[in-house]
């Protein structure tokens, strides 16, 4: 079982969508794949059409696998599951910071999950937490969706400056550029510039486009309703070459 | 947890009341709406059939195999013909399973609907699946559930139970093939033979070989089209045991009918011998393969190209013998002679034959353990062949009378018994398959073949073989020795599990026993 995390220190770079677009091109080519969103606002939750109970099982979420086993409802796709988000994880850092051992804490609770699944998609939150350290830490690959712009470069910088500090493997870090606006001089001059800089930079671009901005009107992934178009194809070319990454592994 | 419930519903009003009261409480989104013609697969004996499995095609790539009443789909598979051209491992190991490697013949079609529909909630998210399947005998309603939507799957149910559909113990389509009054062979590869303890000899052996007989008949128009080389094989085996039966019982059918049927059915089986040896050489390829290092494996492929070029000949030729007038008129001789059994001549006709079958079975018995007594390692290998043989008799005796006996004690001995000499007959059979297969191939390339392979393919192609022949003879030569040695170990063992009281209480009156005669001092 592999543990893929979708992140960003930012917000609105277009995490849930890859997230979730992931998540069905890795069900659909055969991996028992479960997305767990952590994010409290549930936006991946919303483009499947899953809501979470009512009760406030945040404060369960770190005890042991069987407590997520209850929370796991099946997506509309075969081979997708889901652990939609609760309003109670927005206190996810207050539990955590009651947990010896907080940081290895989330790769403990999931790994009672190998046998059911082959991968495990975690929709992180934006912010520089407890949390994202536990992500980090349980993570065997990060994806990080940038903006080609100036700001979302500084704030890449800044994520790879807290893994140094932290002595967090570095290495599993793989920025790709998301919401791609090509005939933007800025969009262009960022890529280069970022691509000779980080190695790891994955190849293929998300464009901007307006069928991704229509998953929220389908509430399904995009390749569901536009997979010859550019973004569908995107994601797919995406998933595939993340695919690649995972196995080698 | 995933839950999942099927019933039957033979009244399609009640079908369209039940999805009109499930709108009431979800979205219900037609999914798939499909109509098909399945044709329906099986072996010359109904062995999936008989186990309720079935194997369908809808001629369009889509292969169905049903185990009772879980329905599996394979996409992208050829139309059934053997299990080993099923693509799909997981079909092929279904298949295989059941068919071996038996010819698969359609076996009937079925007109059938399939309606798929999602149970959506509020937020048009699917919650259940409802799938239903309609054929000529009504609707297979199957309801499963999403993970993490019990309460919504229990509605569901809810819903459907209070129209009252019939549970359903088999799958549709099992059920509606037998509407179509599908008729399963009643031929068997080991037939029961139906007889009482009463009857007496003459009337047991005639209900034994009148099915083996069948069997005889049954299987020559499979060998005749090559359907499959079990067809051949279970030829012989009835042929086999029919001269077993006359041999064996020769005191009632009489001196001169059972030399008759010996000969009769022994030339009949005699007939068929090339070809089944090519195809057990044939069958076993890739074994001989792994015995040998590669630098035999072109000589072993150019021999097993010649057995190939030799096993098409040879079935040319027993087809057109048994296609033949003068095999249809040796076939008419036999069952003249079979009708006209006389049996007022003889005593023992009238004994009954579980009396007979137990002195039988227990003289059977104890001349292998005399045999085998005398068994040294200095033995010759002729000696332990005589046991094989004997070995061989007894198991027919087993497989022909073993349900005379239904009393608990004597089912037990009989079952003992018959493990044992299993076991026994499998190291026998091995030791002299390792034999006559290295006089088979020793014999073959000294045989004018060879020679007529030179002529052929050049002196070089025939070294070849030669070079791998001698070779795969010496291995075969090791295994014998070392098979020998379990033959000695398994003999030794079959003695020791001493039965001869127990059988000899299926002869005599518990409170009579006595010890058999090898048992006395």
């Amino acid at each position: 079982m592999k543990i893929l995390a979708c992140y960003s220190i930012k917000g609105g770079v277009g995490k849930t969508a890859t997230s979730v677009n992931l998540a069905y091109n890795a069900a659909q080519a055969g991996y028992r794949t479960l997305l767990i969103d952590l994010d409290s606002q549930g936006a991946s939750s919303f483009y499947f059409r899953v809501r979470s109970g009512k009760k406030q099982w945040g404060k369960r979420f770190f005890d042991t696998y069987e407590s997520l086993l209850k929370q796991i409802k099946a997506s509309d796709f075969d081979g997708l599951d889901i652990i939609p988000a609760h309003q109670s994880f927005r206190h996810f850092d207050v539990f955590l910071s009651d947990i010896n051992k907080r940081q290895r804490r989330l790769r403990q609770v999931l790994k009672g999950l190998k046998k059911e699944y082959d991968l495990i998609i975690l929709d992180c939150p934006p912010s520089l937490s407890y949390l994202s350290e536990a992500v980090f830490q349980a993570a065997d690959m990060i994806v990080v969706p940038v903006i080609p712009t100036t700001l979302s470069e500084r704030t890449y910088e800044q994520l790879l400056e807290f893994f140094r500090d932290k002595d967090l493997p570095v290495g599993q870090v793989y920025p790709f550029f998301s919401m791609v606006q090509k005939q933007k001089q800025l969009h262009k001059t960022t890529i280069e510039r970022m691509q000779s800089r980080y190695k790891r930079t994955l190849i293929t671009q998300v464009p901007f486009s307006s069928d991704i901005e229509k998953m929220g009107e389908h509430r399904t992934p995009v390749a569901c309703f536009a997979a010859k178009t550019a973004g569908g194809e995107a994601y797919l070319n995406l998933w595939q070459e993340i695919q690649q990454q995972l196995e080698s592994l | 947890m995933i839950k999942h419930s099927r019933w039957l519903v033979q009244d399609s009003q009640k079908t369209e009341q039940i999805l009109e009261k499930l709108q009431a409480h979800f979205t219900l989104e037609p999914m798939q709406i499909q109509q098909e013609t399945l044709t329906f697969y099986d072996d010359f004996e109904w062995r999936l059939w008989k186990k309720n499995r079935l194997l369908a095609s809808n001629h369009k790539g889509l292969t169905f195999f049903i185990n009772h009443l879980d329905l599996n789909v394979y996409r992208a598979e050829p139309v059934p013909s053997y299990a080993e051209n099923c693509v799909d491992p997981q079909l092929k190991a279904y298949v295989s399973a059941h068919t071996d490697i038996r010819r698969l013949f359609p076996m009937a079609d079925m007109e059938v609907e399939y309606y798929q529909y999602a149970l959506r909630n509020e937020d048009l998210k699917k919650v259940c699946d409802l799938n239903i399947t309609q054929t000529g005998l009504g609707a297979m309603l199957e309801l499963s559930g999403l993970r993490g939507y019990e309460k919504e799957y229990r509605e569901a149910l809810g819903v459907i139970l209070s129209s009252e559909p019939d549970s359903l113990e088999r799958h549709i389509f099992q059920l509606s093939l037998e509407l179509l009054a599908i008729c399963p062979t009643c031929y068997s590869r080991r037939p029961v033979f139906i007889m009482g303890e009463n009857d007496n000899a003459a009337t047991a052996l005639t209900s034994i070989h009148t099915t083996l007989w069948q069997n005889v008949r049954l299987n020559e128009t499979g060998i005749a089209a090559d359907w499959d080389k079990l067809f051949l094989h279970q030829y012989r085996v009835a042929l086999r045991r029919s001269r077993a039966l006359f041999t064996q019982l020769k005191q009632v059918v009489g001196i001169e009918a059972s030399q008759y049927f010996k000969l009769s059915l022994g030339d009949l089986a005699r007939r068929t011998n090339t070809l089944r040896d090519l195809d057990v050489y044939l069958q076993r390829q890739d074994e001989y393969k792994q015995l040998l290092p590669q630098q035999f494996h072109q000589g072993l492929d150019e021999l097993f190209s010649e057995f190939a070029n030799k096993r098409k000949l040879a079935h040319r030729s027993l087809a057109r013998w048994i296609k033949s007038p003068a095999y249809q008129s040796k076939i008419e001789e036999i069952e003249q002679q079979l009708a006209s059994l006389d049996f007022k001549e003889s005593k023992q006709a009238l004994q009954p034959v579980q009396k007979l079958a137990a002195k039988r079975l227990l003289k059977s018995y104890e001349k292998i353990v005399a045999q085998a007594q005398l068994i040294t390692p200095q033995s010759v290998d002729d000696e332990i062949h005589d046991i094989r043989l004997e070995a061989k008799k007894l198991r027919y005796l087993l497989e022909f009378f073993t349900g005379l006996f239904q009393e608990k004690q004597a089912r037990k001995s009989l079952k003992t018994l018959l493990k044992a000499l299993k076991k026994l007959q499998d190291s026998l059979g091995d030791f002299n398959d390792f034999a006559v297969q290295r006089e088979y191939l020793e014999h073959w390339i000294s045989s004018p073949d060879i020679g007529e392979l030179e002529n052929h393919s050049g002196a070089q192609s025939s070294d070849s073989i030669v070079a791998a022949v001698h070779a795969l003879s010496g291995v075969l030569f090791v295994k014998q020795q070392d098979q020998r040695l379990d033959a000695e170990i398994q003999l030794k063992a079959f003695i020791e599990n001493d039965m001869s009281l127990a059988l000899a209480q299926l002869y005599l009156k518990p409170e009579t026993t006595t010890l058999p005669a090898h048992q006395k001092d």
